[in-house]
């Protein structure tokens, strides 16, 4: 299994939602800082064109005041004509469509589709409207979730071309070349995008990307206003949330908190995610006196969920977060691995392959795979992966992938080596000073010797539990109950 | 002297050789601008019947803004009325066919009066397009012949480095069948000569049929590009308007997220661009599924190369694979196309 506590999480990232939620967000909103205003001349004819339909109402009149309203941001004459228009009918299909739309009748909405019908109408789009820099961007999107990579990578270019300094286009191009793990690329744009003006949001990513590749940083100082107003605290949330991490590294924990206070005042929703990972893994103290919507971000109410062990609600957001996030790894990852850790091998199955048909490289799924398919029993669909796994460099990648050797091993009725596997994962989990990850690998060795029945179970899972009681990581108190739940039967005999 | 202003009490008169026969409450029928009063006329000699607008200077003081003297408003009111009079008997010299032109004009005051009326008068219509638009079952051939009308008025007009800047339904005014003419010259502008109300490069008439970039407050240095492309973009707005009855502009914010609408965004034009262009593609691929699959194509490039959101690629797309010697802005080939598919849609019906 693998280590949910990422550390690639401690990082800003941006997410990449379909253009038509992210336009939901606040995250693209440019506030006028200026009242729009109207000429007399429009307000003029528009007074004039409503006594006009009062005393002759027709449809016409109703789709240019209608229009009007639109323009001029009045909703209540859009929406008081789309009403007439919708009720009247008599004109084109394109305007009740329009007055349709206005009303919220749902018709209009766009059907989901399937992400090959996706790519297919995006192609034919971008074959009339090549200039579509958003369309270009929705097809890299729908070719990452089928795992083209190299499709994906030039559609985003040609949006970053066509639109080098949009913050929607700008943050889903970076957030690709991370996720294909094109540093340089993802440095490139990000940085030319930031060159010729300043725009929080892209300044924050800039910084992440430049953290991740281990690029100079540049001054932070510069970029933080002293004097800001609530409103503006949004803006500049995942500024403060990076300056904070990054005084976190650097071990001025007090100024850390200093900025975190202040980008958990308006915070972005993505400044909401890395909040929980703060909390949960590097400023445990800080929880009680911090107020934040968590449930604004999947990825930390899966967290929240996951701790407070409501493995349901956490399993049915960690799928509502794959569909959120379908190119990235991690929600099948952690969804996966809480179904797995909870009894629930099978669906970690079925979470794990959904994660590989768009990443069908990420070894780390995987492992995760290999993981579920032997705890559900089925050793001939481990063995077709098995191979995968490998011993390279001594990361914490290769301890998990050493454990899951391990528990093939016990499977394959090898338990000398299975055990030697084990032991070592476990050894060094401790040299690394991971006393979670080395609990969770002492009790899912002793589950494996459980399960294998050998003379010493009694013994390991006893020691085991001991060991592990008391410890708070939810993967330790599921894995103890897996555990206790198999040797109860087994003791009363 | 009575309350209420010499403007508004004209009915009955007779000013020169014309009979005023009729107040007319302000509609969208005429074309008497805020601070004038219209009338029903008739010729006593010849018995013809015109549109008076008159000038209602009182009402004007009402509303007069702060900081500004009656003297100057009054002055630019008097500016304002002889650059228009001016315009139209240059149209009427350049005898340009397709714009409504004055047929008189002078100034009214009764020795009791203090203040004048100056006058202008005008042909009088069937009715502007969007009267007659909902009145009639209209074909394709009288939307066609309505387009080549329009179009030919405003290229009269930027012939003479006049432009328009009001584009809009009800300034284009139907006479007899389907003859169709640009009216209202009250935002119109000169190259070589500025209008007195242009002293702000952002202005324009009715922001509801506006070129999209001027909501954003962007105006392009260039005259051709700022002037001529926003006459362009509201004349695409029109030939749209006659297809789907909405304005371009209207469909086009529609498509547009709230986030981005000209009364939220704060950003600049520069910055909106990719979601306007996105706004852009999708509502002339709905205003394509609109039009006669027999002139579609046609016609669809006309709306897209009007309307384009970016001023300075609206027009003919010079450069781009297409080589004319007309300029960018011209309208010369659009009237041309418009008159071909007229007569090829003419002959597909028969």
């Amino acid at each position: 299994m693998n280590n949910l506590q990422e550390d690639s999480r401690k990082h800003v990232i941006p997410k990449w939602l379909e253009y038509r939620k992210a336009v939901g967000t606040r995250e693209l909103v440019v506030p006028r800082k200026i009242h729009f205003e109207i000429n007399a001349a429009t307000k003029e004819s528009i007074k004039t064109d409503i006594e006009e339909f009062k005393e002759n109402p027709t449809s016409e009149m109703a789709c240019r005041l209608m229009g009007a309203g639109i323009i001029i941001g009045d909703n209540q004459l859009s929406h008081n004509m789309a009403a007439f228009i919708a009720d009247r009918g008599g004109v084109d299909t394109l305007s009740i469509k329009l007055a349709d739309k206005i009303l919220n009748v749902a018709h209009n909405a766009e059907p989901v589709s399937e992400v090959d019908v996706r790519i297919s109408k995006l192609r034919k789009w971008l074959l009339e409207y090549h200039r579509s820099a958003i369309g270009w961007i929705e097809l890299s999107r729908a070719f990452t979730i089928k795992g083209q990579k190299e499709k994906a990578k030039r559609a985003a270019m040609i949006a970053l071309q066509l639109a080098p300094h949009d913050r929607y286009i700008v943050r889903c191009g970076v957030r690709l070349f991370l996720h294909l793990n094109d540093f340089d690329r993802a440095f490139y744009y990000v940085n030319k995008a930031s060159k010729d003006h300043f725009d929080p949001w892209i300044k924050a990513t800039e910084i992440n990307v430049a953290i991740i590749s281990e690029r100079k940083l540049p001054d932070m100082k510069k970029f933080l206003p002293r004097n800001i107003s609530h409103n503006e605290l949004f803006d500049f949330s995942e500024l403060f949330e990076s300056s904070g991490s990054l005084e976190l590294d650097a071990g001025n924990d007090k100024k850390a908190r200093k900025q975190f206070r202040l980008a958990w005042e308006n915070p972005s929703d993505n400044v909401i995610t890395h909040a929980e990972w703060v909390l949960r893994n590097r400023l445990p103290g800080m929880r009680e006196s911090t107020v934040l919507k968590f449930d604004r971000s999947l990825e930390a109410t899966t967290w929240i969920k996951y701790y407070e062990l409501k493995i349901d609600e956490a399993m049915s957001t960690a799928r509502e977060w794959e569909l959120e996030e379908p190119y990235s790894t991690y929600p099948f990852n952690v969804g996966s691995c809480i179904a797995s850790n909870a009894g629930r091998p099978e669906l970690g199955v079925d979470i794990a392959k959904r994660g590989l048909l768009i990443n069908p490289d990420d070894v780390g799924l995987y492992n995760n795979l290999c993981y579920a398919l032997l705890r559900a029993g089925d050793v001939p669909g481990a063995s077709k992966h098995i191979s995968r796994l490998k011993i390279k460099d001594g990361t914490d990648r290769d301890i998990f992938h050493q454990a899951t050797l391990g528990l093939y091993a016990f499977r394959k009725n090898n338990v000398d080596e299975g055990r030697q596997f084990y032991l070592e994962a476990i050894t060094r989990f401790k040299q690394k000073g991971k006393p979670d990850l080395q609990a969770s690998a002492l009790l899912n060795y002793a589950l494996a010797e459980v399960e294998a029945r050998t003379p010493e179970y009694p013994e390991i899972a006893n020691r085991s539990l001991k060991v592990t009681e008391g410890l708070k990581d939810p993967n330790v108190i599921l894995l103890r109950k897996q555990l206790q739940d198999k040797l109860n039967p087994l003791q009363q005999i | 002297m009575s309350d209420i202003p010499l403007a508004s009490r004209l009915e009955g008169l007779t000013i020169e050789n014309w009979k005023v026969v009729k107040k007319r409450i302000k509609t969208i029928d005429d074309q008497s601008g805020a601070f004038s009063s219209g009338y029903e006329v008739q010729n006593i000699k010849d018995g013809r019947f015109g549109f008076m607008k008159a000038m209602n200077y009182d009402y004007a003081f009402k509303v007069l803004k702060p900081g500004k003297t009656s003297t100057d408003f009054m002055q630019e009111l008097t500016e304002n009325y002889n650059y228009e009079k001016e315009l139209l008997e240059l149209c009427k010299e350049k005898r340009m066919s397709r714009i409504v032109t004055a047929i008189g004009h002078g100034e009214y005051r009764p020795p009791s009066e203090i203040i004048p009326v100056p006058y202008l008068i005008f042909e009088i219509a069937d009715g502007n397009l969007q009267k007659v638009k909902s009145k009639k079952d209209l074909t394709l051939a009288w939307k066609l012949g309505v387009i080549h009308g329009f179009l030919v008025g405003l290229s009269q007009l930027h012939r003479q480095r006049i432009v328009h800047q009001d584009v809009k339904p009800s300034n284009v005014l139907i006479f007899g069948h389907n003859v169709s003419k640009l009216s209202d010259l009250g935002n119109a502008t000169r190259y070589d000569k500025k209008s007195p109300m242009w002293h702000r490069d952002c202005h324009c008439g009715d922001l509801s049929y506006a070129p999209i970039e001027l909501l954003y407050s962007y105006y392009s240095p260039n005259w051709d590009t700022r002037r001529l492309g926003a006459d362009l973009f509201m004349a695409g707005g029109i030939i749209t308007y006659l297809i789907t009855d909405s304005d371009f502009l209207s469909l086009l914010s529609s498509n547009l997220p709230d986030i981005y609408k000209p009364h939220s965004f704060g950003g600049t034009f520069e910055d909106v661009k990719p979601h306007i262009m996105q706004a852009y593609y999708k509502t002339i691929d709905e205003i394509k599924e609109r039009i006669d699959i027999s002139i579609r194509k046609e016609l669809i490039e006309i709306i897209s190369q009007l309307t384009h959101p970016i001023p300075e690629e609206r027009g003919l797309p010079i450069g781009k694979g297409f080589y004319t010697s007309l300029p960018q802005y011209s309208l010369n080939r659009y009237i041309s196309i418009i008159d071909r598919l007229s007569k090829k849609y003419e002959m597909t019906k028969t």
